[in-house]
């Protein structure tokens, strides 16, 4: 089959305007949210499973590769397609499909957007708990791809959490089913495999996810400190006093400037660090609680702690934190952010050794994070139009992941590994870890189709291709 | 300037060699349509690199976007047009007739600058690429026309507009339009020409001239504002001009409407025609200056966000730069202005149900959402409901509805569902593009729902204190 | 392939000796402790580190012979019977705490520690690993992992697979190799801590485990009413589903399952309610329990604490029982909205036996079918139809039923998995790139693998 037979063949399948071929159309199909870009040989924008499995058979057979693409917000070139591979987008399949009250499930095609699906479910006394930063944007599809967390995974988990089963097509356009209606299911846990292979196993068409019951009661805290050091302490003091939150967020002093500087989140100017602290439950529980909480930030030096009085409060502390990212172009032109996890007792550890780094490379670098889970955002500041800043900032990235890994953690706390990272990824796997994940994917996609190049080291450490000024990457955490 | 070479002919290596070139196609044929058909960005009034580079293109901006949330197409998304500036400055693509065709496809209602993170400054991206798109003389058959007729040959000329409105009222009030429909004499017409005429605008029953006037506060004086009189908002909305002028009377203001200024020139800049623009804007700050006021209001959305704007498009301007800062400063869009001063609450019920909906150049260009709806929680018995999507573009965008005709429809069909869902009985606005396109879609609909400007509510709230 | 030294288990006793050395090589005597239905194995290892598992790994991989690994032994009945004889590799002599870091919440631990064990080294500090499995002082980390199985808290809790984020593994191979980390928020590389849990062994064997803690409850209190239908408990424990202080766990027992966990609330039927929390707002949600159930059950018992625990030990323990297991049980998966038809399996005749008792976990959905009457007379044959039937009619329902334990003859019959899943050819190569001399529990999982 030569090429234009395939694309005629594809046509023929999903309609000739569903097939995205022209190369200025292309040019906004060559990005995600990441920082490296390539144009796909032709975008296809299908309507249902049965077209998915048919384009996906007729590439299969023609030798092409083929990538899946959401709404392309992810932070490390999950989406980013190879030369002349082809894109399959779900535009067309974003219907919420059903929503059970009784069995709390929701039923959805991949091009759902994170946030639709919970506003829509809300209306049920429901809610979708995973709440990525770029949720009203990105799509289940993707969540599912990339395992996606966010702020609340620390009480509720990430996406792999709240999956029940899928209605999966394979590279060679098989269509299968994995997991089940029910929560538990006989057999290997495909589904769980699956959930976080950035699209390198199957393109998931159809997903069955679990709602939660809205809590009876939620409160948001901000806790004031005067440095970090004493900021993070808290963070150990409210989970060492055996209380998870719903959310426990940290804001630095450089990052609070850059958010107050575009929107008043009503973070103090003068602080050294502040904790955003969300508690959910019961009425007589979270009052409690709270009572714990305030006591725990008090004890380790906050200058002042506050509640959120009412909706309009919470939402202007949550749209601090989640613009805190795009803020920083208050300060520098470019930022690059390191996704890396450590042990939560290895915060303070962990922020001297990218203050030290911050130092050492003449680089700012602002923090803003998912404290209560150990996930750093450490998000170096430059202006890549100066000579050998980039280099610099590259090299202190590195640092700041091997640093990661010596304390115990790990090198992406939700944002994947895709391009970006694969490198790096010898830092915390052996070569028999990373045969062992291999097999997986030999049994998933034997043929390797399916966005190959991504996750495994081979030995070609990235280089970006973008235009140098465009060398910023990681928003939204 | 850094550019960067095309890097699509080194297939395979670009990827930093991380992607197995293997995998590809085996016959490496070309690409469909080539990259290099038409000129690049020239001119000290191309997009800038500083603010194309601020997009780091996170996506955020997609589901604010009213032509990504019809079209989920990235093509037709703001991060994908300026995917699309990007590629030109780059020199990886020439201003085509597809690129411009994703670009005309925008609004320019800017709802994703107001939910940018990065503070990608979209509004000034798109005018500048309109202009180049101008420059070069690519810009669609069907805005090039309206451009020539309208933009440059009337806006900026308040007599030939005057004159154009008179016709059309003659035209709809003496029944020549109802024959001409019944004839069917528009199907014979150049589609274009047909679609125009339903779109033309239902001009008001008087018109509201700038002729010097001062209208004295009424009770305690507070202040001297400036009131843009504009281009068609006096044509087809002088109503809600008076109605304007007597709200603000009665909150102590005297009301001058200086006789020299014009059209803000806010359709100009969006469609690309800085110069013109920059031209009428040096008109009116002249005109305001010499009126002396303490503030310059507008009743119109459109206008307010353009001239607080000022500033900006007159910074290379030795002679006009600080004085467009001023105005820029000085300049208050009216809910804004009453919300701020704040408004002598009316005395007497009015027991409607109302919605807002907001403008775009007020809620996105200028970020106020709060001060409107301030206004009519102050109007005693007054129940405002809230509509989905209220920020959403209703299709109107100036002559966005002329040009792109489909486009504009689904989103007028979107805004009107949404507001009819709320069972209100009134649709307050503060644009006369929205009132007009709102006006309009509900007679397709047939909906028994009036469309008011936000002031008009208010003045009938004072004069039902009568 | 068939395996050298088979029939002649003396000489492989000796390379057993040589590579772990006679204190780990497992008497003859006590071999049939090590016995997986039928079939006993030839020899069997004690093994203390991951080295050891390694070394006889790649013993056997070399030779070909079949593995069958061993935790706590409570649960050897699961699985279709083994294909053919090997050695046991018992995991229990490897029960080391590893690391606990309460100010981390995480624990890291060998696979032969047990339930109990863990437990009671993360209690001290008030927190939990909300992981459970019939016989927790004898069940192990490893085995609770391999079978995937859990208690009466799922639903609240989720599977042991939502806790556990590391572990160590020995391949069929003898390599070595770990997955996850030591964080709890992990998304670097794909997530085989999940694929190796509930695989019951057959792709690699668990050495080590790392979990996420929780904070515990500091009070519990159990519900159990008592009802005159069926129906009316599967209503009452409906009701409180839709409450903001919905229960941890929550069940409806029939039959035997019911005498078992409460004789003295009288009833046909009972709903259990398991409540954990806070004293402050443990107040109100054993009133408001109370308070829905008194008005239509005929008893309502609340038991506190001790008394509590103690029937959350016995619900875990229902489909091993102790002293007096089950003949059949019967793990029913389907959403929580089949309560019906699940409880309606209490009608189901197997051969000439009793109808089953039903253990239904109304949040969770699906639950237990367990026939504790003798099945003496009853024809292998007909009950293996009686128990396809039910397997067939909850795929129907969007779901399956795994047949947990059975009569080795009527096992002989079916698969107890049931029906073999549409990602079944996905499993095969993942068996076939794991094990490619399928030797780690052959022929015990889903299909035969």
């Amino acid at each position: 089959m030569t090429d234009h037979d395939l694309l005629a063949s594809i046509r023929a399948v999903v309609g000739d305007e569903y097939v995205i071929a022209h190369r200025e159309d292309l040019l906004v199909y060559e990005y995600d949210g990441s920082v490296d870009r390539s144009m796909p040989r032709a975008v296809v924008l299908p309507a249902d499973t049965q077209q998915v499995s048919r384009v996906m058979a007729l590439a299969y057979d023609a030798g092409v590769t083929v990538v899946g693409r959401g709404s392309g917000t992810g932070l490390s070139g999950g989406a980013i397609t190879p030369p002349e591979g082809l894109q399959i987008a779900f535009p067309r399949m974003d219907r919420i499909l059903e929503v059970d009250t009784v069995n709390r499930t929701a039923l959805v095609e991949p091009g759902v957007i994170n946030l639709d699906l919970d506003n829509h479910v809300r209306g049920f006394g429901m809610r979708y708990a995973p709440d990525p930063s770029s949720q009203r944007a990105c799509s289940l599809g993707g969540n599912i791809a990339e395992n996606a967390g966010g702020p609340h995974c620390l009480a509720y988990g990430a996406t792999t959490n709240h999956v029940i089963g899928m209605e999966v097509v394979l590279e060679d356009g098989e269509i299968v089913h994995l997991g089940s209606m029910a929560r538990e299911a006989a057999g290997y846990d495909l589904r769980g495999a699956f959930v976080g292979s950035e699209g390198t196993f199957g393109i998931a068409t159809k997903i069955l996810v679990r709602l939660l019951p809205l809590p009876e009661t939620v409160r948001t805290f901000l806790g004031i400190f005067p440095d970090i050091d004493s900021a993070c302490t808290a963070v150990s003091a409210v989970i060492g006093h055996g209380i998870v939150p719903a959310a426990l967020e940290m804001i630095d002093a450089l990052s609070i400037k850059a958010v107050q500087n575009v929107t008043d989140a009503g973070y103090p100017n003068d602080a050294g660090a502040v904790l955003l602290i969300e508690l959910e439950g019961l009425n007589e529980e979270v009052d409690e609680v709270s009572g714990e909480v305030e006591a725990a930030l008090w004890d380790t030096g906050a200058a002042d702690v506050r509640v959120a009085e009412d909706d309009a409060e919470r939402e202007r502390l949550w749209v601090g934190r989640k613009t805190a990212f795009g803020a920083f172009g208050t300060i520098a032109p470019n930022y690059y952010l390191v996704d890396g996890v450590v042990p939560r007792t290895r915060l303070t550890q962990m922020l001297r050794k990218v203050s030290e780094v911050s130092e050492r490379y003449g680089i700012t670098i602002a923090n803003v994070f998912h404290a209560g889970d150990g996930n750093l955002h450490p998000c170096m500041l430059f202006d890549a139009r100066e000579p050998g800043v980039m280099e610099g900032a590259m090299a202190a990235a590195a640092e700041l992941m091997e640093e990661c890994a010596l304390l115990g953690g790990t090198l992406s706390g939700e944002h994947g590994i895709g391009l970006e990272k694969k490198e790096f990824m010898p830092l915390v796997y052996t070569d028999a870890d990373m045969e062992a994940m291999q097999r997986v994917r030999e049994a998933f996609a034997p043929e390797n189709r399916l966005n190959p190049g991504k996750i495994f080291p081979d030995g070609s450490y990235w280089r970006p291709s973008a235009h140098p000024a465009a060398y910023t990457a990681g928003m939204y955490v | 300037m850094v550019s960067a070479p095309d890097r699509h002919s080194d297939a395979g290596q670009h990827m930093g060699g991380g992607i197995d070139a293997g995998h590809g196609f085996p016959y490496g044929l070309p690409f469909e349509g080539s990259l290099n058909d038409g000129p690049g960005f020239a001119g000290s009034d191309a997009p800038a690199e500083e603010d194309l580079y601020r997009c780091v293109h996170c996506g955020l901006c997609l589901s604010a976007c009213p032509t990504y949330v019809e079209t989920r197409l990235e093509t037709e998304s703001p991060r994908g047009r300026i995917a699309l500036m990007k590629a030109v400055h780059e020199g990886r693509a020439g201003i085509s007739e597809r690129l411009v065709s994703h670009w005309e496809l925008c609004l320019q209602c800017r709802a994703c600058e107001a939910v940018c993170p990065s503070g990608v400054p979209y509004g000034r991206l798109m005018e500048h690429t309109r202009a180049q798109v101008q420059d070069n003389d690519l810009q669609s058959r069907e805005l090039g026309h309206l451009s020539r007729l309208f933009l440059r040959a009337a806006l900026p000329h308040n007599g030939r507009l005057r004159l154009a409105g008179h016709l059309m009222r003659l035209y709809q009030r003496t029944g020549v339009q109802r024959l001409v429909r019944k004839s069917r004499v528009l199907s014979l017409m150049p589609g274009d020409l047909a679609a125009m005429e339903a779109q033309m605008p239902v001009m008001g029953r008087e018109f509201f001239s700038p002729r010097g006037q001062v209208f004295p506060a009424a009770g305690e004086k507070r202040m001297t504002v400036g009131l843009l009189s504009g281009c068609v908002m006096p044509l087809m909305q002088g109503d809600a001009m008076r109605a304007a002028v007597r709200v603000l009377q009665r909150n102590g203001c005297d009301v001058a409407v200086p006789p020299a200024q014009g059209c803000c020139g806010a359709l100009n800049l969006h469609a690309g025609d800085l110069e013109l623009g920059r031209h009428m804007a040096r008109r009116n700050i002249d005109a305001f200056k010499r009126a002396q006021v303490d503030v310059v209001v507008t009743a119109s959305a459109g206008c307010g966000s353009s001239m607080k704007e000022y500033g900006d498009l007159l910074r290379d301007d030795p002679e006009y730069a600080e004085a467009a800062h001023e105005f820029a400063r000085n300049t208050r869009d009216i809910t804004e202005f009453l919300a701020g001063l704040p408004l002598h609450p009316p005395g007497a019920e009015l027991p409607w149900r109302v919605t807002m909906q907001d403008p775009c150049h007020l809620a996105h260009a200028q970020r106020i959402t709060e001060a409107p709806r301030q206004v009519l929680r102050s109007i005693p018995g007054l129940e405002l409901v809230e509509m989905a999507e209220s920020s959403l573009c209703c299709g109107s965008a100036g002559f966005y509805s002329l040009i792109q005709r489909d486009m504009s429809r689904r989103l007028q069909e979107r805004k009107v569902g949404n507001a009819t869902a709320t069972g209100a009985e009134v649709i307050a606005s503060a644009n006369p593009g929205c009132i007009g396109q709102l006006e309009q879609g509900l007679r397709d609909a047939s909906a028994g729902i009036r469309v008011m400007h936000v002031v008009e509510i208010l003045d009938a709230a004072y004069q039902a204190e009568r | 392939m068939p395996a050298r030294g088979m029939t002649r288990s003396g000489s492989l006793v000796s390379q057993l000796v040589d590579l772990v050395g006679t204190e780990a090589v497992v008497r003859a005597a006590d071999l049939p402790d090590y016995a997986i239905g039928p079939l006993l194995p030839v020899a069997a290892v004690k093994l203390t580190n991951p080295d050891e598992v390694a070394a006889v790994m790649a013993w056997a991989h070399r030779t070909g012979i079949a593995v069958y690994p061993s935790g706590g032994r409570t649960l050897t009945q699961l699985g279709n019977t083994p294909t053919r004889p090997g050695i046991a590799l018992d995991l229990t002599g490897m029960n080391r705490i590893v690391d606990f870091q309460p100010a981390d919440l995480t624990v890291i631990v060998e696979a032969g520690v047990t339930i109990e064990q863990l437990d009671s080294a993360v209690a001290q500090d008030g927190k939990h690993v909300p992981i459970a499995a019939p016989l927790g002082d004898r069940a192990t980390v490893g085995g609770t992992l391999a079978t995937g199985i859990s208690g009466p808290m799922r639903s609240a809790y989720g599977l042991p697979r939502d806790w556990l984020i590391g572990i160590s593994v020995v391949g069929a191979d003898g390599t070595q190799s770990k997955a996850g980390g030591k964080v709890v928020k992990n998304v670097t590389g794909y997530d085989l801590n999940r694929l190796y849990t509930g695989s019951l062994g057959t792709l690699a064997i668990i050495t080590e485990a790392t979990f996420k803690l929780a904070p515990a409850p500091t009070e519990w209190a159990v519900i159990v009413a008592g009802f005159d239908s069926i129906d009316a408990a599967a209503g009452a424990a409906q009701n409180l589903q839709g409450q903001h202080y919905a229960p941890l766990g929550l069940h409806v027992l029939t039959g035997e399952a019911a005498m078992r966990i409460a004789p003295s609330v009288a009833g046909s039927a009972l709903s259990v309610a398991i409540l954990g929390g806070r004293p402050t707002s443990m107040k109100r949600r054993v009133e408001d329990t109370v308070g829905l159930w008194a008005q239509v059950g005929n008893t309502v018992h609340v038991a506190r604490n001790d008394e509590a625990n103690g029937l959350i030990n016995a619900l875990t323990d229902l489909p091993a029982g102790g002293d007096s297991p089950p003949r059949v049980c019967v793990r029913i998966n389907t959403q929580p909205s089949a309560l019906q038809q699940v409880l309606a399996f209490s009608r189901v005749a197997l051969g000439s036996a009793e109808p089953p008792s039903v253990a239904a976990d109304v949040g969770f959905g699906g639950g237990r079918l367990l026939w504790w009457g003798e099945l003496a007379d009853a024809d292998p044959a007909l009950v293996a139809i009686g128990l396809q039937g039910i397997q067939s009619e909850a795929t129907s329902l969007g779901g399956g039923a795994i047949i947990e334990r059975c009569p080795d003859a009527v096992k002989a019959l079916i698969d107890v998995w049931g029906e073999q899943p549409s990602g079944m050819e996905i499993m095969r190569r993942l068996k076939q790139q794991f094990d490619s001399q399928n030797i780690l529990n052959p022929g015990r999982f889903i299909g035969g693998l």
